[in-house]
């Protein structure tokens, strides 16, 4: 009897052969898993330290240009603070007619050194106050708020250069010590325009989750716009917190007085991970930095 | 007789395949989210390292604050000084520009990179490697605080004769200074420690708001201490030095292109024709030692250790700080022997064959201007900070 054309196997062979493929199965599963666990493991922990570094990098940003003894903290808390943001940046390109004008002072600026978003209708801003030219000692900052008509439009300077032209409601009566005189606001005076902010823990209605929060305040309507969520989630009610220091490096409430700011962020991974380990079980990571930011335009004398 | 199956189905191969697939896509996948997640952190580190040379540069301007680079310029946008790639230490390189904005208002736009970004390849800056930093920095020029509250300050005696007279009211000294104010309130003619004295006689005259000022702040100090500034400090930063009993004629020289040569030491400016060369040299000038001036003009800020004597026709625009005493004589045809502001601490004015004109004229326009063209520059006193985009 010849053997060519014998099909199949003996149970036997099947049975082994099952065996194998379990084994082989069992073990490809447990790689997969596993990578998947870790694949998701380490796409939480970086979303986790993004919001972090997030948090790092945004804050400090913002609290740097405060001029806290310019009045730009309104108001300050552990886990708030309600501050002017610097946005714009710009130079006046001729000098403004003073001496009694305070509504619709008429600023022209070089669109060569604007930096930052365009100059709108109600935006608010700070001009610069030369006073005596002799002396450092009153220089200052006014504010005002663009007018919204005229709007802002591009507009030559005296010299030929490109400009913006808009109009300026100042601050009235004048802030004390400034004269409203002519000269005062030189030709070549800068001008910063802000944006009053909130910055504050926060915990989201939707989810329960913590976050760090951003309201704007809207000029248009006199009123802050309504928190929402800008980096998280955060650890829970202790996950920002802000410390005030004053120049001497002591603890203040003051808001003209703070010359530094500590923050500490303390966020978590936005889903549970896996445990490593043979405990298993799901864990919420947690990470956090804390960072010092000196107010760097603060009156030197 | 050994078999061979020639048809054998097995499906190992194909389920090792598939898993060696998935697992080097996860594998793959959580590589490259973690190459990324280094990058990044890698570049936020470069980014602050750049952020911190581009503020540390800053200070270092002021620190170094170059007059002839900076107040010697012309407005934006006129003129604007281009700062090359420069290296900062071992720590990475700045580079960016200084806008004049006006008389005393600069802006510093720079922009800092680490060593690494800086270094890099064109592939690695492709790909986003590195930071780059750019600020905003505001700078006032930092005026001396002289109390020039009239035409002159002395702690000693003043006696004039002939025709001379020293006059508070706030004069632009020439046509050719045309970028001054319109006159300020009139000055004291002379402001003087209470026990001093004036004495005229001739026609010499004294005229100011008032004429004669007896205040008992003048002191010792109000000739060597200016603001944050002193005697020294200015001495030491001094254009032009002389050392010694010296008597010198000093006039504006300019070279065969028609630059004024700053490097003749007799050349201080030209007060009488600014839209000259030299019409924006404002030296400060430091004199070790007695000195007499005779022809023709000079401009900034004198220094004069010992006695300083004008003689003939000259003429002096901006700030003159004498320790000793001053003597003025002559006159010729010109208006004034002073424009500005004159301070001497043990003072004996005789004048002698003066035709008629004054001799120390408060002048405000060219005090500020001295001060301006001489000042240095500091951050401004708020809001000098900011970052750009």
């Amino acid at each position: 009897m010849h053997p060519v054309g014998r099909r199949g196997f003996t149970l036997i062979e099947l049975l082994v052969a099952l065996v194998l493929l379990g084994i082989v199965t069992v073990g490809i599963y447990r790689v997969l898993v596993s990578n998947q666990r870790m694949y998701h493991a380490q796409t939480q922990r970086i979303e986790l330290q993004q919001n972090i570094r997030a948090a790092a990098t945004i804050l400090p940003a913002e609290f740097r240009e405060l001029a806290a003894s310019e009045g730009d903290i309104y108001a300050l808390s552990a886990t708030d603070i309600r501050m002017r943001a610097m946005r714009q940046f710009g130079v006046l390109c001729q000098e403004p007619i003073l001496g009694g004008l305070l509504s619709g002072l008429p600023v022209i600026v070089f669109q060569g050194l604007h930096n930052g978003p365009p100059i709108e209708g109600g935006d608010s801003v700070l001009l610069y106050y030369e006073g005596d030219e002799g002396s450092r000692n009153d220089d200052a900052w006014w504010p005002g708020r663009v007018r919204s008509l005229p709007s802002p439009a591009a507009a030559p300077c005296p010299n030929g250069s490109s400009g913006i032209a808009f109009q300026v409601d100042l601050q009235n009566p004048p802030p004390a010590g400034m004269l409203n005189r002519a000269g005062a606001i030189p030709r070549g005076g800068p001008m910063r325009g802000f944006q009053a902010v909130r910055y504050a823990l926060y915990q989201s209605p939707t989810d329960n989750l913590w976050y760090l929060g951003l309201d704007v305040f809207s000029p248009a309507t006199n009123a802050w716009s309504g928190i929402q969520p800008l980096v998280g989630p955060l650890s829970g009610s202790g996950g920002l917190t802000f410390a005030y220091f004053d120049a001497n490096g002591v603890v203040t409430a003051t808001p003209a007085s703070v010359a530094l700011i500590e923050i500490r962020v303390r966020a978590r991974t936005p889903k549970p991970i896996q445990r490593s380990g043979t405990g298993g079980g799901l864990a919420t990571p947690v990470d956090s930095i804390v960072t010092r930011v000196a107010l760097r335009n603060n009156r030197r004398f | 007789m050994r078999q061979v199956w020639r048809n054998e189905r097995g499906m190992a191969l194909a389920v090792a395949i598939f898993a060696l697939v998935v697992v080097g896509a996860l594998v793959a996948g959580a590589l490259f989210l973690g190459t990324q997640e280094q990058r990044v952190g890698e570049n936020q580190y470069r980014l602050g390292q750049s952020f911190g040379i581009a503020e540390a540069v800053a200070p270092e301007f002021m620190r170094q604050w170059n007059t002839d680079s900076f107040n010697a310029r012309r407005f934006y946008p006129t003129d604007t000084v281009k700062l090359g790639n420069r290296s900062y230490g071992a720590r990475g390189w700045y580079t960016g520009y200084v806008f004049k904005l006006n008389r005393n208002l600069y802006l510093f736009d720079l922009t800092g990179s680490d060593t690494t970004t800086r270094s890099g390849s064109l592939a690695f800056r492709r790909r986003g490697g590195g930071g780059r930093s750019r600020l905003g920095i505001l700078a006032r020029i930092r005026p001396l605080q002289i109390p020039a509250h009239a035409s002159l300050t002395t702690q000693g005696n003043v006696t004039l004769s002939g025709n001379a007279a020293v006059d508070g009211t706030d004069q632009i000294p020439n046509p050719s200074w045309t970028t001054c104010a319109p006159p300020d309130t009139t000055k004291a003619g002379i402001r003087m420690a209470p026990t001093g004295t004036v004495n005229t006689s001739g026609n010499a005259y004294v005229e100011g708001d008032p004429p004669v000022l007896k205040d008992p702040t003048v002191a010792d100090s109000t000739f060597n201490v200016f603001g944050d500034v002193t005697y020294a400090d200015l001495a030491n930063r001094a254009n032009i030095r002389f050392v010694g009993s010296q008597n010198l004629s000093t006039a504006p020289v300019t070279t065969p292109t028609g630059q004024c040569d700053r490097t003749v030491k007799t050349n201080w400016g030209d007060g009488l024709n600014r839209a000259g060369a030299c019409g924006n040299y404002f030296p400060i000038i430091h004199i070790a030692g007695d000195v007499t001036l005779n022809n023709v003009q000079g401009q900034g800020v004198l220094l004069v250790d010992g006695d300083l004597w004008v003689q003939g026709s000259y003429e002096f625009f901006g700030v003159v700080i004498v320790k000793g005493r001053l003597r003025t004589s002559g006159g010729g045809t010109s208006v004034a022997h002073f424009w500005g502001a004159v301070m001497a601490q043990n003072v004996d004015i005789e004048l002698n064959n003066i035709s008629g004109n004054a001799t120390l004229n408060y002048s405000k326009c060219a005090i500020i201007q001295a001060l301006e063209w001489t000042g240095l520059g500091a951050m401004m006193r708020s809001r000098s900070f900011m970052a750009l985009n």
